[in-house]
C-alpha cells in the first residue's frame, strides 16, 4: 500500500546530497541463476533469454579465437547446449554466469583451433594484422547496447585496456585469443620467458584492480 | 614453486590458459589444497568475462544461430522432466534401500495378509501432507520466478559500500507497476526498527514497503506496488523504527537510480 508521503517536495538533488554511497548499476547476476534454474527444468524461454543476454560476447569471442564463421557457430552452439545440460551443477559455483560461459566458449574454440592445427598460422595472421593487441579495440555490435549496465561495463574494460603497457596487452591477448602458453608467448616474440611472466601477470593484476568494481555479480 | 605466493604469481596465467601441461597439473594440485588460490582464479575468471564482453565487436551472431541454439537443445539433448524435482536428497545409503525394500515388501503382505493397515494409511496421509506442503512452496517459488521472468521487468540495483556491503535487487515490472524486492548480505534491523523502501517520484520519496531480513541476511518481498503514474527515478532503503515512516530518516542506507523509462 503506498502512501503519499505528507512532505515538502524535498528535491531529489538534495537527498542525493546525502549519500555517501556509489550508483551502482552492475549487471543484474541473479537473474542468470534464476534463467540457469530454468534451464535446469528444461525451461527453453529461459535458454533463449540467457542467449540473449550472453550470445554476442560469446560469439565475438568464438569468433575472434577460431577466426571462422561456422567455428564460432559451432563453439556458440556447444557452449549453450554446455550450459543447459550442466545448469543444475553450476547452481552450486560460486562464480557469475558469465564467468562460467566465457571460460566453456574460450575452452571450446581454443580446442577447435588446436584440433585443426591451425594455432601457428591464425596467431601469425592476427599478429601481422594487429600486433599491439586486439583487446584494445572493437566496437560494440548494433542493439548490445540495449543494457545500460552492459554498455557501461564495455566502456570501462575499454579504458581499462588502454591504461595497460602495449606489450602486457599483446602478452594476454596471445593467451586470451590464441591460447598460447607463457613458453609460446616468448618464443613468438623472441622475450625472455621471465619477462612474457611479469607481463601477464602485471597486466592482469592492473586489470583486476580497475575492473574489480564491474565484475559480473555471482548472485546468491 | 611450493611457495604459496610464487602460486599466486601464476593464479593470472592458469586462468588464462597460459600455462604449460605440466605447470597446470602441479598448479592444480596446489589449487586444490590452498582454497585462496581457487578463489584467485575465480576472480580473474571474472576478469575473463569482462574482457570477452568487449570483445563483443562486429559482426554480431547471425541471426538464425538464437534457433539453432534452441533446436540443438530441443532435439539433441535428452528432455529433462517437466515437473520440477523435489528438493535435493542425499543419496540413500545401503541400510536405507535394505528398509525401503523391505517397507515396499511390507506393502504387498498388508495387503496380501490383510494385516492392519491402519498404519499404513497414517504414513500415506502424513507423506501426503508433506508433498502438499512441498507442493505449496514449489508454486509459490513459480510464482517468484514468473514474476521475475515477466517481459519489461527491470532492475535496479541498490548498493552500499563496506566490506561485505549489502545488496538490495529490485525487480520492476513498469507494466504491471508492481516491483519484487531481494535483499542479501543485509543484517536484520535491531528490535524495534524496520527496514523501510522509499520510491523516489519526481524527487520526492515515497513511503513503501516495510521489511525486514531473515538471520541469514535475505530477504524476499513480493507484490511490492509503486506509484503507476510514472516519475520513478530512484529507489532507496532506510531504517525506520517498527511500523515505518511518513518521511525517510537519513542517512539512507542503499540507493540506486532507476533506469530511464
Amino acid at each position: 500500500m503506498i502512501r503519499r508521503a505528507p512532505v515538502a517536495r524535498t528535491g531529489l538533488s538534495s537527498l542525493r546530497g546525502s549519500l555517501t554511497i556509489p550508483l551502482d548499476h552492475s549487471a543484474p547476476a541473479s537473474v542468470d541463476r534464476v534463467l540457469l534454474a530454468r534451464c535446469a527444468r528444461g525451461d527453453e524461454a529461459a535458454l533463449a533469454a540467457l542467449y540473449d543476454r550472453y550470445g554476442g560476447p560469446i560469439y565475438a569471442v568464438a569468433l575472434r579465437i577460431t577466426g571462422e564463421q561456422v567455428d564460432a557457430d559451432e563453439v556458440a552452439l556447444e557452449t549453450f547446449a554446455q550450459a543447459w545440460r550442466e545448469a543444475e551443477r553450476f547452481a552450486g559455483d560460486r562464480g557469475s554466469a558469465a564467468a562460467w560461459l566465457t571460460m566453456i566458449a574460450r575452452s571450446r574454440a581454443l580446442d577447435l583451433v588446436r584440433m585443426r592445427t591451425r594455432r601457428g598460422r591464425l596467431a601469425d595472421q592476427a599478429l601481422a594484422a594487429d600486433p599491439t593487441g586486439s583487446l584494445a579495440r572493437g566496437s560494440a555490435p548494433a542493439g548490445a547496447d540495449r543494457a545500460v549496465e552492459g554498455s557501461e561495463r564495455r566502456e570501462q574494460v575499454s579504458r581499462a585496456l588502454a591504461e595497460l603497457p602495449a606489450p602486457q596487452r599483446t602478452a594476454i591477448e596471445l593467451a586470451y585469443y590464441h591460447g598460447l602458453s607463457q613458453s609460446e608467448i616468448a618464443e613468438r616474440l623472441q622475450e625472455p620467458l621471465g619477462t612474457v611472466k611479469t607481463r601477464v601477470r602485471a597486466g592482469m593484476q592492473k586489470l583486476r584492480e580497475l575492473l574489480r568494481p564491474y565484475y559480473y555479480e555471482a548472485g546468491v | 614453486m611450493s611457495d604459496p605466493t610464487d602460486w599466486r604469481d601464476l593464479a593470472a596465467a592458469y586462468a588464462l590458459g597460459a600455462l604449460g601441461p605440466e605447470e597446470a597439473r602441479a598448479f592444480e594440485d596446489a589449487m586444490a589444497s590452498t582454497p585462496s588460490l581457487a578463489a584467485e582464479v575465480a576472480e580473474y575468471r571474472e576478469l575473463n568475462a569482462l574482457l570477452a564482453l568487449r570483445d563483443a565487436g562486429a559482426p554480431p551472431p547471425p541471426a538464425p544461430l538464437r534457433a539453432r541454439v534452441l533446436d540443438r537443445v530441443g532435439e539433441g539433448m535428452p528432455r529433462k522432466p517437466e515437473v520440477t524435482p523435489l528438493p535435493a536428497r542425499r543419496p540413500r545409503s545401503g541400510r536405507e534401500v535394505v528398509l525401503a525394500i523391505a517397507l515396499a515388501a511390507s506393502v504387498v503382505l498388508a495387503v496380501g495378509l490383510s494385516l492392519d493397515v491402519g498404519n499404513l494409511r497414517d504414513a500415506v496421509s502424513g507423506l501426503r501432507d508433506r508433498l502438499e506442503e512441498t507442493e505449496a512452496q514449489l508454486a509459490r517459488r513459480e510464482s517468484t520466478l514468473n514474476a521475475l521472468l515477466e517481459p519489461g521487468v527491470e532492475l535496479v540495483v541498490l548498493s552500499a559500500t563496506g566490506e561485505r556491503p549489502p545488496g538490495i535487487q529490485i525487480f520492476w515490472n513498469r507494466q504491471a507497476h508492481t516491483v519484487v524486492l531481494h535483499a542479501f548480505g543485509l543484517q536484520p534491523a535491531p528490535e524495534g526498527q524496520t527496514y523501510q523502501l522509499w520510491v523516489i517520484q519526481n524527487g520526492t520519496p515515497v513511503p513503501s514497503r516495510t521489511f525486514n531480513s531473515e538471520a541469514d541476511g535475505h530477504a524476499l518481498v513480493e507484490g511490492i506496488a509503486v506509484p503507476a503514474e510514472g516519475g520513478i527515478e530512484a529507489y532507496a532503503v532506510t531504517r525506520e523504527p517498527a511500523g515505518g515512516s511518513a518521511t525517510p530518516t537519513l542517512p539512507i542506507l542503499l540507493f540506486g537510480s532507476a533506469p530511464a523509462g
